[in-house]
């Protein structure tokens, strides 16, 4: 029936349009002045400064608003961009599990360790242009898969929450990564906690030199073609549907789902583990993140996001990095906290999430639907006996 | 006329999410003091509509007028509230308290803080000789037989003041004996002014039981009739839209070489209950065997153990002359020649969130031409999908729509166009037809006929007799686990003889059963 995909598209649309919404009124609040002044004055002035405020969050990634017009921002597209491609590799990887019913939500550990190993060969491994380069990510993917494989083999083999072991296991891949880099990666020439620079020949090539616009986003959207081709063409991906969509039907169709639960969180960590050193090698040339940065998280967010579909991922990661580098363009330029940004992500997900969010409206259109399809069929007859 | 009225439900409709119209335009007139019989097949919308009655669903549309007050039943509570009770085919008691606790719980005449047990056991006690309802107040839950459970479960809606009580299908869980202890239990009830609504699909209960009936039928009330003055042949014309005639023409069965040999088969439950014993039998080429049994005495764990979804506890099990492995699994049995037509179709037989074609395909995706090298061919598949649903007669626009958006009639006919056309030799036909309308339900049966033409073999288990005596060739008797009886000539019997078996009254001899 049509109604219920319509409903989605309706459903992430008016979400997006409510958080909007509600980040307007916050801002509009945080824009009233403490000043002495009239009751109306003071609600001109925040109307003001919020429709400021909100230029820039919403144009700021696109457009260098000057006082003779505005121009096109390039340093903003780039940051859009390149923000973007992490969250990509990881929606991607969360899609995949999360298309199985495994809630494996260890992507971030996953991307964090296989970055931090993978640092070690972009120190050492000779440097040969391409082939370092390819080397350091396969890494990052081995030790991702290698370490999905712990809770995945716990799923399938002890029954073990994978939900459980998997966000225990971030924090052991984060303190086991911050371990290796301290220990045997750091440079102890810098400042800060920091890796030894990476060799220049494992560096992703760059579209822009300045603002360091690297190729991630080709890979992450091969990676996104490649993802999709696997979940909706090969009779792998079909399994992995199966299982998630009823697992005892898998089962009584003859398919091995402990074994394919197994390979569809080793599948999903392997991509989860070149999440972070993408990043690195194109942006940074080293590693610098004393915090875990969050990209498996947002993948949680962007999988959600994208209803599982491969292809909608890098819509919803490119959606989700343009309201975050407009809402730092906005800090910068206005008295409001970026940090809002937070809010806008916490609403849409919790609406489109709410599976009882306009679910009468639904009812409705669907009943509609019913009822023409009964009065179009031809009805039984309905008498009264004797 | 009219004050005599209890109940008046007024074009109830009920439309899930998933698009299925469960009730459509249905109205029922209740009056007070009668027993009200609700007929129809399963799917007919009947429980449906007794559960908006107490309030679990909430009707899409119409009105519900109770003791001439237009009312609102927003929950079960609500309904209790307004007099009128329930009691469920499963029952809701907690097995390790005793009756009258059960029959208490959350009404609790309280010393202190703590429960005045001596007050319950009076109380229960005085409400059941009230009622003429003898129970053992102070036995567990537990211990105590299905039809004094079921007792208690009406004690309980008579404790809270229950005037109007829905009965679901109170008789599918009892024996004979049962049957008639709670036919005079509800007798006397109707004496004493309460109404009884009595959710049926057996005709023979209506005639004996109740004073009026209403007909559902797809979704629809085909009408109302005061049982006296209709016979049951009448009530099964409005059952089922026409004549119940599930006559099939068959020749006589050619059997040929063993397809599948069961020898001394043996499963213990996890509740420490045997509920296979040393079971053996064969089905050979070109017959279907039938398996009959009050459900619950062994059918469910032969299907699961003979298909690879749960491991047997000892015997042999062979297909196709070849031995089954102890540790098995489906996969396993269809690589060895077997279909399998489960009894649950939406637990197991299909993903309701696939397309018709993708669950046709789940067992020979990986063959060619759905596949190649790993890679699926979705044009294939779709077109062997539109094949499918036109040769299986399933209703629908195409092969791409959803399992949830079908009715149970063409799900079943998913599960049964993949099975069918798997090639397998043997077929495990689990209650093929239950819960489908009758057209679904003929269709099914010829083609399990057609199976059996061409050589192969069915394994059919089935609760409905008279669908096991038209369409088996043998039939076996199931109870508790073991085989008490064995029909080589199945136009010989009928259903009263096969109850007899059923329900432990006779078994056979040894000698008497033949070769299985």
């Amino acid at each position: 029936m049509k109604a219920d995909k319509r409903f989605t598209l309706y459903r992430i649309g008016i979400s997006v349009g409510i958080a909007l919404l509600i980040g307007y009124i916050i801002v509009f609040v945080s824009s009233v002045p403490s000043t002495n002044m009239a009751f109306m004055q003071k609600m001109k002035e925040a109307f003001n400064s919020a429709n400021e405020a909100y230029k820039y969050f919403l144009t700021g990634a696109l457009v260098r608003w000057r006082s003779t017009g505005a121009a096109f921002n390039q340093s903003g597209f780039i940051q859009w961009i390149n923000e973007a491609v992490p969250i990509i590799i990881t929606g991607l990887a969360v899609s995949m599990v999360f298309t199985a019913k495994q809630f494996n939500i260890g992507a971030e550990g996953q991307m964090f360790l296989g970055a931090a190993v993978a640092t070690a060969v972009a120190i050492y491994f000779p440097g040969i242009p391409f082939i370092s380069t390819v080397f350091v990510i396969l890494t990052a993917m081995a030790v991702g898969a290698g370490f999905a494989a712990i809770p995945g083999y716990m799923k399938a083999r002890l029954k073990a929450s994978e939900l459980v072991t998997s966000l225990m296991l971030n924090y052991v891949a984060f303190f086991m990564g911050l371990f290796i880099i301290k220990t045997f990666l750091r440079d102890t020439e810098a400042g800060s906690l920091v890796s030894l620079p990476f060799q220049e020949e494992a560096m992703l090539p760059l579209l822009n030199e300045r603002y360091r616009w690297h190729i991630g986003i080709f890979i992450a959207l091969g990676m996104t073609l490649l993802v999709w081709f696997i979940m909706k063409k090969t009779t792998w991906g079909y399994k992995v549907k199966l299982i998630g969509d009823n697992i005892k039907f898998a089962e009584y169709s003859g398919i091995n789902s402990s074994k394919m639960i197994f390979q569809v969180q080793v599948a999903a960590g392997a991509v989860a583990g070149s999440a972070g050193v993408i990043e690195l090698l194109g942006y940074h040339g080293r590693f610098l993140w004393l915090y875990s940065p969050g990209y498996g998280w947002d993948g949680i967010i962007i999988a959600t996001l994208a209803r599982n579909n491969p292809l909608f991922v890098p819509l919803a990661a490119l959606f989700l990095s343009y309201i975050r580098v407009g809402a730092k363009i906005m800090g910068r330029y206005t008295n409001i906290a970026p940090e809002i940004v937070a809010i806008l992500q916490a609403v849409i997900i919790l609406l489109v999430t709410a599976e009882a969010f306009l679910a009468k409206w639904k009812q409705r259109s669907i009943n509609r639907e019913a009822t023409q399809n009964e009065t179009n069929a031809t009805p039984v007859q309905v008498g009264e006996a004797k | 006329m009219e004050e005599n009225c209890i109940l008046e439900m007024k074009d109830i409709w009920k439309i899930y999410p998933n698009g299925v119209v469960a009730n459509k335009a249905m109205n029922l007139k209740v009056n007070k003091g009668e027993i009200h019989a609700l007929l129809g097949e399963n799917g007919a919308g009947k429980s449906t509509l007794m559960k908006i009655l107490f309030g679990i669903e909430q009707p899409t549309n119409g009105e519900i007028i109770y003791e001439s007050h237009n009312v609102d039943i927003s929950s079960p509570s609500k309904a209790i509230e307004l007099g009128i009770g329930m009691v469920h085919q499963h029952f809701m008691l907690v097995p390790s308290l005793t009756v009258a606790e059960n029959i208490i719980l959350g009404m609790e005449p309280k010393k202190g803080l703590s429960i005045d047990i001596d007050q319950a056991y009076h109380f229960v006690q005085e409400q059941s000789d009230l009622f003429g309802l003898p129970v053992p107040s102070k036995e567990k839950v537990k211990d105590i037989s299905v039809g004094m459970k079921q007792r208690v479960e009406i004690i309980k809606t008579l404790v809270r003041g229950a005037n109007l009580i829905i009965l679901d299908e109170p008789t599918a869980v009892l024996t004979p004996q049962e049957m008639v202890d709670l036919f005079k239990a509800l007798k006397n009830l109707t004496e004493k002014g309460k109404t009884i609504i009595f959710i049926t699909h057996k005709l023979n209960e209506v005639k004996e039981i109740a004073h009026r009936i209403t007909v559902t039928r797809r979704g629809r009330v085909v009408g109302t009739a005061d049982v006296k003055d209709i016979s049951e042949i009448e009530m099964s014309k409005m059952m089922v839209g026409r004549d119940v005639d599930i006559r099939i023409d068959k020749e006589p069965a050619h059997t040929g070489e063993k397809l599948m040999e069961i020898s001394d088969l043996a499963y213990i439950r996890s509740d420490g209950v045997q509920s296979l014993k040393k079971l053996s039998f064969s089905l050979r080429e070109g017959e279907i065997l039938g398996v009959a049994g009050v459900e619950g005495n062994g059918q469910t764990e032969l299907v699961q153990i003979i298909t690879g979804i749960i491991p047997r506890e000892s015997g042999r099990i062979r297909l196709n002359d070849v031995g089954l492995p102890m540790e098995t699994n489906p996969g396993l049995c269809r690589d060895a020649g077997l279909s399998h037509i489960p009894s649950d179709r939406m637990e197991r037989g299909v993903a309701s969130d696939s397309t018709i074609a993708e669950n046709i395909i789940s067992d020979r995706f990986k063959k060619k031409p759905f596949s190649n090298n790993g890679v699926l061919n979705w044009r294939e598949v779709y077109r062997f999908g539109e094949e499918m649903v036109k040769e299986f007669d399933i209703r629908t626009d195409n092969a791409k729509t959803e399992i949830k958006m079908l009715s149970g009639g063409n799900i079943q006919k998913v599960v049964v166009a993949r099975e069918f056309t798997a090639h397998s030799k043997i077929t495990i036909a689990d209650q093929p037809t239950r819960g489908i309308d009758i057209a679904a339900a003929d269709f099914i049966r010829r083609r399990l006929v057609k199976e059996r033409e061409n050589q192969l073999g069915v394994l059919l288990v089935s609760a409905d007799l008279t669908e096991l005596l038209e369409v088996a060739d043998r039939i076996i008797v199931l109870y508790k686990g073991e085989i008490v009886a064995h029909f080589k000539e199945v136009k010989e019997i009928n259903e009263t003889v096969l109850g007899e078996y059923m329900l432990g009254i006779k078994r056979m001899a040894k000698e008497e059963m033949g070769d299985l």
